[in-house]
């Protein structure tokens, strides 16, 4: 696998010295981040497997999404990583330090909950300061750190605010805050921005991942939201019935999802129901919704299976019949930056199609008959019954 | 019905607010699931008219009679505050009343926490242990510690037999007694609040406690008792105040020694038949609860303090 985007190169690489020095100036470029290594790791709850046997590597200063719905056992993963649940079994390393039985207090891994988690009864300040404090630093020292990482979250005219007269963004940067403010190696985060609006999550989304690169921290990041462990990721760990389904970079995901359940739940697809016709050079040939099917896939031929495309990749020509695969153009969805177009193929099943807003494809109007094809390379093949 | 007393409610008012519905509008029943006020008031007569005639009325004609029989005097009132009887016995009270308290607390936090801790068979079972005694009666817990600290009782006995004692110990009307007796039937008034505060704590505050290097004895102390403290306040405030007034424990358990207000408001009306002395020491009860409750309010605040949703 390869290593993740860097927003800030790592030592060893080459870069110009004046764009170093600048580099330098502003943050501790070095990657501080250690890495954390999860090993055949069990977790159940009665005959429920919340988590299991999930091994992961994760690199220091990387930034690693654990993406799945709801249940699927990211957030009791978490848990145990930042030592509030036990695994029954496996192990968990931190930086090289087996801390699969230490108590949360002596991991050093910093945590930003769901709903923040700050403290009702102390200021912004003082919630800042607790990390600080807990580790006996002295009190200018603190007041500093407090101040820097107020600063960094761009909140320095509230340490005195109760999180209660805080908006729910503002709180999630106090918490940021108390998170970074102890200079942790290992940052955790559990759906942070699920309980802001969209604007705001996105903006947010832009600056934990400023903040990251700053910090040079390792960072695990919990959300359901795919678009989110997209965007925000170095690599995506997918997880699904409390297994580890799929790890990659945001692009191997979408490009080459391992099973239909990746490929479903990370951006959208279509999923054609068919039987391998004929396999030749790597190409397989599918019989779907009344048409033929091309993927560059191996495949047995009579196999059951479902073929996957996404939306972007099928492209539609006006009025030609003579193609493997033809339909009906029924619905013309327009969506700001992209016009979605649904097919009506010839057994009745839909497939979804997205095409520039200004291309020729946009002027097609419900009822044309309509020629579909796509690159066999970008279509994907699953074994059929595989959720 | 209700169209009339919206309209009277109205009408005095005289300044309409701007953009404010009109009058005949407060009527309708725009906030859905809510009874009009008239309609509220209505409901609560017939409790206010009981309250009224059955307490209100017969409380403030015993201590009228204090000061109004057999003329218009402050006798009763001197001859409680310079008899040093009658002053030990209302600084028993507060004093029996406030470790009652204390004690309450030191037994009661610990089973609050444990009641609220999520999961498992212990927090239900020591829910069961704290609830089944608060519907027992006073009296049967009274005479059940009787039967415990008497003479020749269980608990004499069994150090007799055991070799422990060679003479039976006084437990029995003592004012170690009453202390015991009253913290063990008011202790349910000091867990079930702190318990309900405790309950209502997000788990992820403890957690963050922990998370941010907190041991587990930090986390307490830093975040989880202040937060509990409106709950502890509240148990403590019901506890004492309580403790005040208990009248069937101290008469059980406590000798001519330990006599405590209740106990003695009770001689004087029932016994000596001196009515007017009686509802002076009523009065002197009734001002010190409240000026405590008030007093202690004030005092800590602790709703401002601690503000959390």
């Amino acid at each position: 696998m390869l290593p993740g985007r860097q927003f800030f190169p790592r030592s060893g690489v080459k870069t110009p010295v004046s764009a170093t020095a600048v580099i330098a100036r502003q943050s501790t470029t070095a990657i501080r981040g250690v890495a954390v290594t999860v090993e055949n790791i069990w977790r159940s709850y009665g005959a429920v497997a919340a988590v299991a046997d999930v091994s992961l590597d994760v690199q220091g200063g990387e930034f690693l999404s654990l993406l799945g719905p709801s249940g699927s056992g990211k957030t009791t993963l978490l848990m145990m990583l930042a030592g509030f649940e036990a695994p029954q079994s496996g192990r968990i390393s931190i930086g090289g330090r087996d801390v699969t039985h230490v108590p949360p207090n002596r991991r050093d891994v910093a945590m930003v909950f769901q709903r923040y988690a700050l403290f009702p009864h102390m200021s912004v300040a003082q919630n800042i300061a607790f990390p600080l404090r807990m580790r006996r630093l002295g009190r200018a020292a603190r007041d500093a750190k407090v101040r820097e990482a107020l600063d960094m979250v761009k909140l320095s005219g509230y340490a005195e605010r109760r999180p209660a007269e805080l908006s729910g963004g503002q709180q999630q940067r106090v918490a940021l805050a108390r998170a970074i403010v102890f200079d942790p190696t290992v940052i955790l985060m559990d759906e942070p921005l699920g309980a802001l609006d969209k604007k705001l999550r996105q903006h947010m989304q832009l600056e934990i991942k400023q903040l990251q690169a700053r910090l040079g921290a390792t960072v695990i990041y919990v959300t359901h939201d795919q678009e989110e462990a997209l965007t925000m990721s170095d690599r995506v760990a997918v997880m699904n019935g409390g297994r580890l389904v799929q790890l990659g970079t945001p692009r191997a995901l979408y490009d080459r999802p391992a099973t239909s359940f990746v490929a479903d739940f990370l951006g959208e697809m279509n999923f054609l129901r068919g039987r391998v016709r004929d396999v030749a050079a790597g190409l397989a040939l599918v019989d779907v919704a009344g048409g033929v099917a091309h993927v560059r896939a191996e495949a047995r031929r009579g196999a059951a299976v479902r073929v996957a495309v996404r939306p972007e990749h099928v492209t539609l020509l006006q009025g030609e019949t003579t193609r493997d695969l033809t339909g009906r153009l029924a619905q013309v969805i327009f969506n700001g930056a992209a016009t979605d177009v649904l097919i009506e193929l010839p057994d009745g099943e839909a497939l979804r199609a997205r095409v520039g807003a200004r291309s020729d494809e946009a002027s097609l109007r419900p009822g044309d008959a309509v020629g579909i094809g796509w690159d066999p390379a970008a279509a994907h093949l699953f074994p059929d019954g595989e959720t | 019905m209700t169209a009339s007393i919206a309209e009277v409610e109205s009408a005095p008012s005289g300044t309409i607010q701007p953009g404010a519905a009109l009058p005949g509008a407060l009527a309708t029943p725009s906030r859905r699931g809510q009874l009009s006020a008239g309609a509220s008031l209505l409901l609560l007569a017939p409790l206010v008219l009981l309250l009224g005639w059955a307490f209100f009325l017969p409380i403030i004609r015993l201590l009228l009679t204090s000061v109004t029989r057999p003329h218009l005097n402050v006798a009763n009132y001197i001859r409680l505050a310079t008899q040093p009887l009658y002053v030990e016995v209302f600084f028993r009270t507060i004093w029996i009343s406030f470790a009652t308290a204390v004690l309450a607390l030191l037994l009661g936090y610990p089973v609050a926490a444990l009641m609220a801790r999520p999961g498992g068979k212990f927090p239900k079972l020591a829910a069961v242990c704290v609830l089944v005694p608060l519907w027992t009666s006073g009296l049967i817990r009274s005479y059940a510690w009787i039967t415990l600290l008497q003479r020749n009782g269980v608990i004499n006995n069994a150090l007799l037999s055991l070799g422990v004692i060679h003479a039976p110990l006084t437990m029995l009307y003592t004012d170690g007694a009453v202390l015991l007796a009253m913290t063990h039937t008011l202790l349910p008034f000091m867990v079930l609040p702190i318990f309900s505060v405790l309950k209502s704590l997000p788990q992820d505050l403890p957690r963050a406690a922990l998370n941010l290097g907190a041991s587990r004895a930090r986390a307490f102390l830093a975040v989880t008792l202040p937060l509990s403290l409106p709950g502890v306040a509240a148990g403590c405030l019901l506890v004492f105040v309580m403790a005040l007034g208990f009248y069937i424990t101290p008469a059980l358990l406590g000798g001519p020694r330990t006599l405590m207000i209740a106990t003695l408001i009770s001689q004087q009306a029932t016994e000596v038949l001196n009515w007017p002395f009686a509802g002076a020491l009523s009065c002197v009860l009734l001002v010190l609860s409240l000026g405590i409750t008030i007093g202690f309010k004030r005092l800590l605040r602790l709703d401002r303090v601690v503000s959390h949703d």
